[in-house]
């Protein structure tokens, strides 16, 4: 894994704690493996493990990208990232770094969203 | 949904056993924990089948009462999705068999509401208000 220059924009924390220990800040490019997608975040789905995550339990890294599940774009595919390109939309699952403008994910955790469906379709119940 | 059981207002593993007539529940999907867990355990019919799949209660580790279990051949186990991604193609292939159902409309994913990223602790915040109906979102 290789890191590269500054400017992604990341929701992220020092410790863990309480919503308030979040700080929108700059972190590295995450940098991609052979097998890996650099993907463009377009919507994290904040996952319970998430706000578990955040509440307690050791970091992976401090400053730490928190984060399940996110939709996105690939920007670019490793060359065993075997079926997918630039500019395929999907959706991933990793251990962490969904609260941020990009992510690494190995491919295996990633799907493609089917080409001829409409959008998701999006329902909001009344309550 | 066929049946919906609003557990604030009242004990779901009573309501479980009216709506299935004394019966009990076949499969449970447990992503609660703690309590609720244990409710689940006494919510199975005979031969039921409990999953263990999280704690978002937060629950510390509680002692669980199993001694209805053995008589009435009932099953509990785990289940980490995480594992079987990394160890088995058939979860892969389940996501993808379920983004197709999205895709088509055959199901449907409830939004509550979107935060922008910059906006990650009120996000989190809302969600641990227990107001969420659905997915929180964040958009970068």
């Amino acid at each position: 894994m290789s890191v590269r220059k500054l400017g992604v924009k990341a929701a992220v924390y020092y410790s863990t704690g309480p919503p308030g220990v979040f700080r929108y800040e700059d972190v590295p490019d995450p940098g991609i493996g052979e097998s890996d997608l650099l993907v463009r975040v377009d919507a994290v789905s904040i996952e319970g493990g998430d706000t578990l995550n955040r509440l307690q339990g050791d970091l992976a890294s401090v400053p730490h990208v928190v984060g399940y599940q996110c939709a996105g774009t690939v920007i670019e595919a490793g060359p065993a990232a075997e079926g997918f390109s630039p500019g395929d939309r999907v959706v991933t699952v990793g251990l962490n770094g969904s609260h941020a403008e990009r992510r690494a994910v190995p491919s295996a955790f990633a799907w493609k969203l089917p080409a001829s469906g409409r959008p998701s379709p999006r329902h909001r119940l009344e309550r | 949904m066929d049946e919906g059981i609003n557990y604030v207002r009242s004990d779901f593993v009573v309501e479980a056993r009216r709506i299935t007539e004394g019966h009990g529940v076949d499969v449970i999907v447990d992503s609660v924990g703690g309590k609720t867990l244990q409710g689940s355990i006494n919510a199975l019919a005979y031969r039921g089948r409990c999953v263990t799949v999280g704690d978002a209660g937060r629950s510390a580790v509680e002692a669980l009462d199993i001694s209805s279990m053995r008589p009435n051949n009932q099953t509990l186990c785990g289940y980490f999705l995480g594992a079987e991604l990394f160890l088995s193609g058939r979860a892969h292939d389940l996501i993808s068999t379920l983004l197709q159902r999205v895709s088509s409309g055959d199901l449907q994913v409830v939004i509550d509401r979107t935060f922008p990223l910059s906006e990650a602790a009120a996000a989190h915040a809302y969600i641990e208000s227990r107001q969420a109906f659905g997915r929180v979102l964040l958009v970068p």
